[in-house]
């Protein structure tokens, strides 16, 4: 280790050190004369440190503050709020009614001295270094403080300036010390209080002094100009719209939920994607489709495969997707293994719906590891789609679901199967040189990849209409089509609507003559004859069977339902309202009161009556089961029979929600529900005036509607699903949402699909019924909406419940 | 001090004026509440205030008066006839007569049908002072003989009400099994 560096001490005259502490002790300073004095005595009691007062050698102080002196500065420092411009003396006279036992050559007082002097080589810099004087003030003051965290730095201070004589150790020490503390703090030994931090402060001091440091001022921002504002920008700013664009609120999820939380989120909540590149021109971003600038990549590709317009060249006619098909039909069956090997790449790609990339992974991995294009146990080739649902856990749920599976198979024609055999592995330049003969043979000039792969849906969403099934049948991620999540749907309404999109794309394949009529001559010229397109019977005659009427797969057979597995059967829910109903109890003509609340028969009547009319809003309306829902009287409107409800928590607010129509059994279970409670108000309300029924709130929607009265605190609150789930409780322990999916699985193949998503409140971005630009009115809504509701509550056989007056 | 004076006949609109049960009678006035009949109002809008029947109440401060008996006649007039103007005695109050005066009235359920005799007994006996309790019924023992008695019934009917109560108990809360599933 080298020598410790010697300070050269600093040598003033006795008037320059009596300037510097003028400086620090102003005179109007409370006391300023004896505290000048008693600075001048401290500094001196260690000559050499790091500065010496020229002639002058007398090394005690005369005199250390009294008692009162010391309270007559403290208190007029903080009476005149001058800590900061008085913080010597302030730090002087905390010191002495500290140090005031010690005598004046003790550790302390030889240390303070110290302290002193390397304020005064502070003051003496005259720059704005002084500010740090403050806080060397405050570190000691505080330190000082009884129960102070910080009474360890003063100790550790005195300890080190003991230690040795010499600034430079005396720095390194402190320096050693922070580093220390910080290291401490930032590993959790110690608790973290900041310690270092303060340390630092006057470490930093000491810092400036040893090796004169130029203070850098730091740059403030003032009154908001930047100081980077001169600069002269190179890039142009494009002045940015200030339309209102989507805001998104992520809602807290709440513990009380037992909603799977995928199935909550994208419920509403579909990944944005920002599609950067998208830069429509002025005119563009003014018309009513492209109005919102955060576009998703995705759904704008499916939004603008959605319209049908005339210059869309995304979409091609449906002619046009059947000689392709033909085309391609033909080469698999025809050509050699190479070229058959590519075109049925393409066809599994446009009668499966998946994209090209993936079919080529399918092809070219082993037959077990297939995701969709798998094997069955019996050997037979086939299309699995499978829907990616909630799964449903509970053991006494599982068995009275409507749905037992969330897959299903579609069969694949023999040749592709026969392909699919075995893997193989087909180069995009393979597909590219394929498409490329496809186009000039059948000038088809447009044609691309994306075409193909898009044909099933075109297909499906176009002429037949069934969006729902078009994203099962073509696998769409449930996160990105969240009816999926809900729908448990028939199997054979799916398979109906894959043979009719087959039908519709194969429609000019027939099998192929050279094997089957071509060796007899003479019949060849007959069928060649009635192969005229007018002789429809016969075309359909000699149709691949497999397009006109596909064969039964084997895993299908036990699976009358797929997808959703919420949804009970019809009959086991219909039994469930039963139940509710019938304890309701309606029928009773006398209950008793008991001889309080918790026995009071007419209070669990009450509630038993909610928890039926909350189930029947739910599958009647089918809102999420939100706390609070389905909120507030004014929010039914029985003269229009709509009900508005907001049951997101992302969207929330007045502008937002949805409307529903209210059916008649909801109707008149509402008014039935609404003058019971009249009755049990007038009846409750005197015999309970500690917990009473605010009926007139609930009937001026200034609480929620549907309330239900608790034990404990005694009082009637709002319902909540978690209420309503320890009610259940055995009886039905279910995911709390679980009537969406009822309802939404009766709806299924009921209604039309752009009804039920606006139901439900699944509808594309910018493609609601509601939306500023739909054309759709309010009263086709309800009256398509209307009597498959009337139907769901026949079907579950509900019965309404009405208690009457008197018997 | 002359009688005309303890009681004035006067008339207001309930809904301006602040109407509330005597803290003596309220004991029996939630004993009624629990007890009442579930009958049909009568419905007396169509009569003018010389003819509504008149009801007793007592000054309590500025605009609000205290009733005592009458239960069924004012919680008709609260839910039907709140806004029309109804004829009132204005009574010095005595609470030792305001008391006897409100379990009449509870007494008096006890000739209504559909009444639960047992559990009306039971309560008047824990909550209503013997000696008044004697006095109404006109008795000098308070067993259920003299209850039924005073109610008109027979011990059999009553023990057979008693056996009746005690075993039927009306289930409101779902069974907390799934024995519900198959209907």
């Amino acid at each position: 280790m080298d020598k410790a560096k010697e300070w050269t001490v600093r040598n003033l005259e006795a008037i320059d050190v009596h300037r510097l502490i003028s400086l620090i002790v102003p005179h109007d300073s409370p006391l300023s004369a004896q505290m000048h004095k008693l600075i001048f005595d401290l500094i001196n009691l260690s000559p050499n440190y790091l500065m010496t007062t020229l002639n002058y050698s007398k090394a005690t102080i005369s005199t250390k503050l009294t008692n009162e002196e010391c309270d007559t500065i403290i208190r007029a420092v903080k009476s005149h709020k001058k800590s900061d411009i008085w913080s010597v003396s302030y730090m002087l006279a905390e010191f002495t009614e500290y140090y005031r036992q010690s005598p004046s050559t003790d550790k302390s007082w030889v240390f303070i001295g110290k302290y002193l002097q390397l304020i005064l080589l502070i003051v003496e810099r005259d720059d704005k270094h002084i500010n740090k004087i403050n806080n060397l003030g405050v570190r000691i003051r505080m330190a000082l403080r009884t129960n102070s965290s910080q009474t360890e730095i003063i100790d550790e201070l005195i300890k080190i300036h003991t230690l040795s004589g010499n600034i430079y150790e005396n720095f390194a020490d402190i320096e050693s010390y922070e580093q220390g503390m910080r290291h401490r703090e930032q590993t959790g030994l110690v608790k973290n209080i900041n310690l270092a931090k303060k340390v630092g402060e006057i470490r930093l001091a000491y810092e400036v002094v040893l090796e004169n440091k130029v203070y850098i001022e730091r740059r403030f921002r003032g009154k908001g100009q930047s100081v980077f504002i001169n600069k002269t920008r190179n890039e142009q700013a494009l002045p940015f719209t200030n339309e209102i664009t989507r805001r998104i609120r992520f809602p807290k999820l709440s513990s009380d939920n037992n909603v799977a939380k995928p199935e909550d989120l994208a419920d509403d909540n579909p990944l944005a994607l920002l599609d950067n590149k998208y830069n429509p021109s002025k005119k563009t971003a003014k018309s009513s489709q492209l109005q919102q600038y955060q576009v998703k990549t995705s759904y704008l590709h499916n939004k603008r495969n959605q319209f049908m317009f005339p210059s869309n060249t995304r979409l091609l006619t449906v002619s046009d997707y059947q000689s392709v098909f033909v085309k391609l039909w033909s080469i698999v069956s025809d050509e050699e293994q190479r070229v058959r090997r590519v075109a049925a790449i393409l066809l599994l790609s446009m009668i499966t719906g998946r994209s090209i990339q993936n079919v080529i992974k399918e092809a070219a991995t082993n037959k077990s590891q297939r995701k969709f294009l798998v094997e069955e146990d019996n050997g037979v080739i086939v299309i699995r789609n499978t829907i990616n649902v909630t799964v449903n856990q509970r053991d006494q749920i599982k068995p009275i679901t409507k749905s037992h599976s969330n897959n299903f198979s579609l069969p694949l024609p023999l040749p592709l199967s026969v392909i699919l055999a075995y893997k193989f592995e087909v180069e995009p330049t393979e597909i590219t040189q394929l498409l490329k003969t496809l186009r000039e043979s059948l000038s088809l000039p447009l044609l691309s990849n994306q075409h193909i792969e898009s044909a099933l849906a075109f297909i499906i969403t176009h002429r037949i209409s069934e969006p729902l099934h078009l994203d099962i049948i073509t696998g769409v991620e449930v996160e990105h089509s969240s009816p999926l999540y809900y729908t448990s749907i028939k199997t054979s309404s799916l398979f109906d609507i894959y043979q009719a999109a087959i039908k519709i794309l194969s429609n000019r394949c027939f099998e192929s003559l050279n094997s089957t009529n071509f060796y007899r001559i003479d019949k060849a010229q007959k069928v060649l004859e009635s192969l005229n397109p007018k002789n429809y019977k016969l075309w359909q005659a000699h149709r691949y069977p497999y397009f006109v009427d596909m064969p039964i797969v084997a895993s299908n057979i036990n699976k009358i339902y797929i997808g959703s597995e919420m949804a009970l059967n019809d009959q086991v829910c219909s039994n469930f309202f039963a139940l509710l109903a019938d304890h309701v109890h309606a029928d009773k003509r006398l209950l008793s009161h008991g001889t309080n609340a918790n026995e009071d028969e007419y209070i669990k009547q009450f509630n038993a009556y909610g928890l039926w009319l909350w189930h029947v809003i739910q599958i009647q309306t089918a809102i999420r089961p939100v706390n609070d829902a389905p909120g507030f009287l004014n929010q039914f409107n029985f003269s229009h029979d709509m009900y508005w409800v907001s049951d997101t928590s992302i969207r929330q607010g007045k502008d937002h929600g949805r409307l529903i129509p209210m059916n008649n059994f909801l109707k008149t279970a509402l008014k039935n529900y609404i003058n019971y409670i009249k009755h049990f108000a007038s009846v409750h309300n005197p015999l309970y005036p500690d917990h009473r029924l605010n009926i007139n709130k609930i009937l001026q929607s200034e609480e929620p509607f549907l309330q239900i009265f608790s034990l404990n605190p005694k009082k009637f609150m709002p319902i909540t699903p978690k209420r309503i789930r320890n009610t259940v409780g055995k009886a039905l322990p279910h995911q709390d949402n679980w009537l969406r999916h009822q309802l939404r699985s009766m709806l299924t193949n009921e209604v039309d699909e752009v009804y039920v998503c606006a139901l439900l409140g699944h509808e594309y971005a910018d493609q609601e019924i509601f939306h500023p630009m739909s054309s759709l009115s309010i009263n086709q809504y309800r009256t398509e909406l209307l009597p498959p509701l009337d139907r769901v509550a026949q079907k579950l056989d509900l019965q309404q419940v009405e208690i009457k007056r008197h018997g | 001090m002359p009688k005309q004076q303890s009681a004035r006949l006067h008339s207001f609109t309930p809904s301006h004026t602040t109407l509330t049960i005597h803290p003596k009678a309220s004991l029996a006035y939630k004993t009624w509440l629990k007890y009442r009949p579930k009958t049909s109002p009568i419905h007396l809008t169509g009569l003018d205030k010389y003819h509504r029947p008149l009801t007793r109440i007592i000054y309590h401060d500025k605009n609000h008066y205290f009733y005592f008996n009458n239960f069924e006649r004012m919680s008709n007039v609260f839910q039907y006839e709140i806004n029309i103007s109804q004829p009132f005695v204005i009574v010095i109050g005595n609470d030792q007569q305001i008391n006897k005066m409100a379990w009449a009235e509870v007494l008096r359920l006890c000739f209504y049908q559909n009444v639960d005799h047992t559990s009306l007994w039971n309560h008047l006996q824990e909550h209503c002072a013997q000696t008044t309790l004697k006095e109404l019924m006109g008795c000098d023992s308070l067993f259920k003989e003299d209850y039924c008695n005073f109610a008109g019934i027979s011990i059999d009917q009553y023990s057979y009400a008693q056996k009746l109560s005690n075993k039927e108990k009306v289930e409101f809360s779902v069974p907390q099994n799934t024995d519900w599933k198959n209907g």
